[in-house]
């Protein structure tokens, strides 16, 4: 049940750095005051977009709910023929999880087993080109689904059931999940990079990390 | 070339026999040049995904419905107007004939070849509440449909409510109680053992299904005209295969449901549901276009 | 080979950190791209979106949502209480009042790591506060909250309907009997171990006392009943269960004065978070299991056992074998989706019941979850327990034996899953 418990609420057991640890950031020891305002309008940025994520699931979901709802009411008092609300259900759910998804993108949360490697590879230089290699996995992944679902959502000609609509509408949660999930990727590729090139500062922005 | 062809019929389906005498002859016909893989009973997916899987060109053919074809070219669901077609001869005339004349081209716009059509067969109506001779027994019943068109638009013409429920949660359904019939063919009533929680069945005959062959038009032109021929020929040759043994099938099934397994089996006068149709119609008319409404209606007419 | 291959791909990501999600979604890309088979990469979306938009599905953020709830609600808090009256004087006290309290609330929760990470919680500071050693008490709870989704309701299950188009219904009625075994079977290791470890006991509670903590636990008991009693009878689905589960929790929470309007909008957005961390996975796993059929990976294993002469209880054996070395490294439902389009092709040819097999599938990877080094419910125990993964693995061991013997007892005599569904639902011919 890996989605019950995300990183930042698994503790830190002897195998797992806590996702706060990681050496993620290289941001304050960059020196020039505009890649420092740039960061902070970054961050600034980043929780803009998540509150936008967390409301669009939340009303996905409130919608979700009042559809089931009312479908055990009609069950009972059939007033009216419910064909259509596997249709709506369907689109909504599917927005839902792939806006949830993205959140958890966002949030750097999707499950994994933990890093436990680390501490095991020399030097600083040494577990940054690991979690650089970590992290152009997700990319490469993500990429890929950004790139296919796109392809899907401009091709599909098929049209609904009830509501005769192009199947694109379904569809489109994925391109536009996916472009925010490869924006992230690549500023986190990024942080990875810039503390591959220069450990030291990464380094000790970490532990300024910790101390937060 | 390696050719995989992905459908819905289960394991012993007369349409999973034809596949595979399909696949045994090309190998044979081809000696070996061309191999088909089957992937019958949902193995990728629904229906339509692997429909449209077909359109991207990941899987080369499938057998799809007509409903789902509809759903590309919407034109194809005058096909499924209730009680266009009397009996197997008229259909099997019109979608043979003229229907395939005016379907291929538009396939074709879809870069799909289309083959020849199998059989699902015609479909009628079971529940579990009482008999049903006329649409006003089933007035405020729940029917469960596939998500298709005008097979809803008939279950609430003829006074139902139609209820979509995916294919793989049907029997589970059935079991529950959550809804009080479905419409399906013969074989597959018998096939999902339908008769133990539906005790009453109406042959209305109300729409025929068929399992239309079509292949990706770039896998199509792997193929060197000479196997595309054997191709076609095997294709056709499965098609008559699968309708013989569906009907042959038919008429032992519906023997065995009210014989050995309790059901009971109405075969009213047609009239007073032709009658209800109305409504249908006018809905089906709406999608397709009058022009293609017509079109259909005269070739269907040509064809009695 | 090739299957080998495939999984040797997918677990060096793992253990290298890749999110479980990419990781899945990744090997399957790295096979077709491999064999040259680029085209087939349009198919990742289709299987993304088909494989998280079923309805089956949708109970997964109820039931998520119905856990979380009654875990800020005050429900949690009355279950124990009851539990604690009832079981608190028995040798190895509140070792079993966990244990109980646990069964209880299996009846309204679906997942283990929330029943460990929730429930767990009290149960671990009663423990503690009543002189159990932390690791102790800590492998207790961790333990005792994998009864969870095999007592219905449960998303193992329903992620399990969904993927081999068994009744969930049938599987819910199935799970129940196997989840009394496994507590049954908990309390007597750890009543064989109350003497030799000392473990602290309760006084015998009054009858009064009994009555005061039932009372206050009433409306919280009645949720199996609502929730199995509505399935089972054809009131609703599965999914209308967990709604219906969920809003039942809601509305106790308000009742009882625990839980505020405030409340809502952050327990909503965590079971969101936690609902679309795992569909993710499922989508991704959807692709990487269409993509082992596309491969005929099912048909060569068919081959392979056919080849060497399995029997039924050979293929039992290597299931038990493949899914307890998977528990080791991968999450239950990462394990579910990626062997059972495989496993689901080859159990009708040893004529193995998929109910039967659902229940056995749960109880190992339940077991899964109390193995390092990947291992949900001593990861949810740990958060709060701080005792060390591995001593709190090491102690649990008991237990694991436990389950262990429930989950074969359960695989070679199928009746004891069966009874009850066929009773209640007539038998599948
Ligand atoms: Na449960
Ligand atoms: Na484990």
């Amino acid at each position: 049940m890996p989605a019950l418990s995300d990183r930042h609420s698994r503790g830190d057991h002897p195998l797992r750095l806590r996702a706060g640890h990681r050496p993620v950031a290289a941001e304050p020891h960059d020196g020039s005051r505009a890649m420092t305002a740039a960061l902070a309008l970054l961050a600034r940025l980043d929780r803009a977009l998540l509150l936008v994520l967390e409301t669009i699931c939340i009303v996905l979901f409130a919608a979700i709910t009042a559809i089931l709802t009312l479908n055990i009411v009609v069950r009972f008092f059939p007033v009216m023929s419910m064909h259509w609300f596997d249709e709506i259900l369907e689109m909504l759910y599917g927005a839902l999880v792939f806006y949830g998804a993205a959140a958890v993108w966002v949030g750097h949360a999707h499950f994994s087993i933990g890093d436990w490697l680390s501490k095991f590879l020399p030097g600083v230089r040494a577990r940054f080109v690991y979690r650089l290699l970590v992290e152009s996995c997700s990319l490469i992944f993500i990429a890929i689904f950004f790139k296919y679902s796109l392809d899907l959502t401009m091709q599909t000609t098929e049209q609904t059931t009830a509501f005769a609509m192009s199947k694109a509408w379904l569809y489109a949660c994925m391109p536009i999940t996916g472009g925010i999930m490869v924006i992230y990727s690549l500023k986190n590729m990024y942080i990875e990079l810039a503390a591959v090139l220069r450990p030291e500062s990464a380094l000790a922005a970490a532990a300024e990390n910790l101390n937060h | 070339v390696d050719l995989k062809l992905g459908h819905f019929a289960a394991d012993g389906h007369p349409c999973d026999v034809a596949a595979k005498q399909f696949k045994d002859n090309v190998e044979k016909r081809t000696a070996g040049a061309v191999k088909i893989n089957l992937f019958g009973n949902n193995a990728l997916g629904s229906p339509p995904e692997v429909l449209e899987q077909v359109l991207l060109g990941a899987v080369d053919m499938s057998l799809s419905g007509q409903d789902q074809i509809a759903k590309h070219l919407p034109f194809y669901d005058v096909i499924s107007t209730p009680f266009a077609f009397k009996d197997y001869a008229t259909a099997d005339k019109v979608i043979d004939g003229p229907f395939k004349a005016w379907a291929d081209p538009e396939l074709a716009k879809k870069n799909l070849v289309h083959l020849s059509d199998w059989e699902w067969g015609f479909r009628q109506l079971t529940n579990s509440k009482q008999p049903v001779n006329t649409p006003a027994d089933m007035k405020g019943m729940k029917i469960r449909t596939p998500p298709a068109f005008a097979y809803q638009a008939f279950v609430e013409a003829a006074g139902g409510n139609a209820v979509t429920i995916a294919f793989a949660e049907l029997v589970m359904a059935m079991k529950q109680g959550v809804v009080d019939g479905q419409e399906n063919p013969i074989g597959t009533i018998y096939a999902l053992k339908l008769y133990e929680t539906q005790k009453y069945m109406t042959i209305v005959n109300y729409t025929y299904s068929s399992m239309v062959h079509l292949v990706n038009k770039k896998s199509w032109d792997k193929l060197t005209p000479e196997q595309q021929q054997i191709l076609a020929e095997e294709s056709a040759n499965s098609a008559k295969l699968a309708r013989k043994l569906l009907r042959d099938d038919e008429d032992k099934q519906l023997a065995d449901l009210q014989a050995t397994k309790g059901m009971v089996v109405a075969k009213p006068d047609l009239k007073p549901w032709k009658d209800a149709m109305g409504p249908a119609w006018e809905k089906v008319k709406a999608r397709v276009g009058a022009d293609n409404f017509a079109r259909f209606m005269a070739m269907v007419d040509a064809a009695k | 080979m090739l299957t080998l291959e495939i999984f040797g791909v997918l677990l060096a990501m793992l253990m290298l950190d890749v999110p479980i999600a990419v990781a899945i979604g990744l090997t399957a890309v790295i096979f077709f791209v491999g064999q040259g088979q680029v085209d087939f990469l349009a198919m990742l979306p289709q299987r993304m979106y088909f494989g998280t938009t079923g309805f089956t599905l949708l109970a997964i953020p109820f039931f998520i949502l119905a856990g979380n709830l009654m875990n800020t609600g005050g429900v949690t808090q009355r279950i124990f209480g009851f539990a604690r009256a009832l079981v608190g004087h028995i040798s190895g006290g509140l070792g079993h009042v966990a244990v109980v309290s646990s069964m209880i609330f299996s009846g309204m929760s679906g997942s283990a790591v929330a029943d460990a990470a929730g429930l767990g919680q009290i149960q671990h500071k009663a423990m503690v506060d009543g002189g159990y050693k932390p690791t102790i008490s800590a492998a207790i709870v961790a333990s005792a909250s994998t009864i969870g989704p095999v007592i219905p309701p449960s998303i193992p299950f329903v992620l399990y309907g969904a993927i081999t188009s068994v009744s969930v219904a049938r599987l819910f009625l199935a799970g129940a009997i196997p989840g009394v075994a496994m507590g049954i079977a908990m309390m007597i290791a750890i009543g064989l171990m109350a003497g030799p470890r000392g473990l602290p006991k309760d006084e015998k509670a009054s009858f009064r006392e009994i009555l005061r903590t039932f009372r206050a636990a009433f409306w919280p008991l009645l949720t199996p009943v609502l929730i199995i009693g509505g399935i089972t009878t054809g009131f609703f689905t599965a999914t209308e269960a967990s709604v219906i589960a969920a809003l039942y929790a809601a509305a106790l929470g308000f009742a009882y004065g625990d839980l505020k309007i405030r409340n809502l909008p952050p327990i909503l957005f965590v079971s969101l978070k936690q609902t679309c961390g795992l569909m993710f996975i499922i989508a991704t796993a959807n692709f990487f299991g269409w993509f082992t059929i596309f491969q005929r990976i099912p048909d060569e294993m068919i081959m392979q056992l056919t080849a060497m002469g399995t029997s039924q209880s050979d293929f039992l054996w290597i299931v038990i074998a493949i899914v307890l070395v998977l528990g080791c490294f991968l999450d239950g439902n990462a394990i579910f989706l990626i062997t059972l389009p495989i496993f689901m092709k080859i159990c009708p040819l040893f004529s193995i019941d998929m109910v039967n097999f659902g229940v056995v599938m749960t109880l190992l990877i339940m077991i899964g979850n109390l193995t390092p080094p990947v291992g949900m419910c001593l990861f949810a125990v740990e958060s709060f327990a701080k005792v060390g993964i591995w001593p709190l693995a090491a102690e649990c061991l008991p237990y694991l034996i436990a389950i262990l013997a429930v989950t074969i007892l359960c695989a070679f005599v199928p009746g004891i899953a069966l009874w009850l569904p066929n009773l209640m639902m007539g038998a599948v011919p």
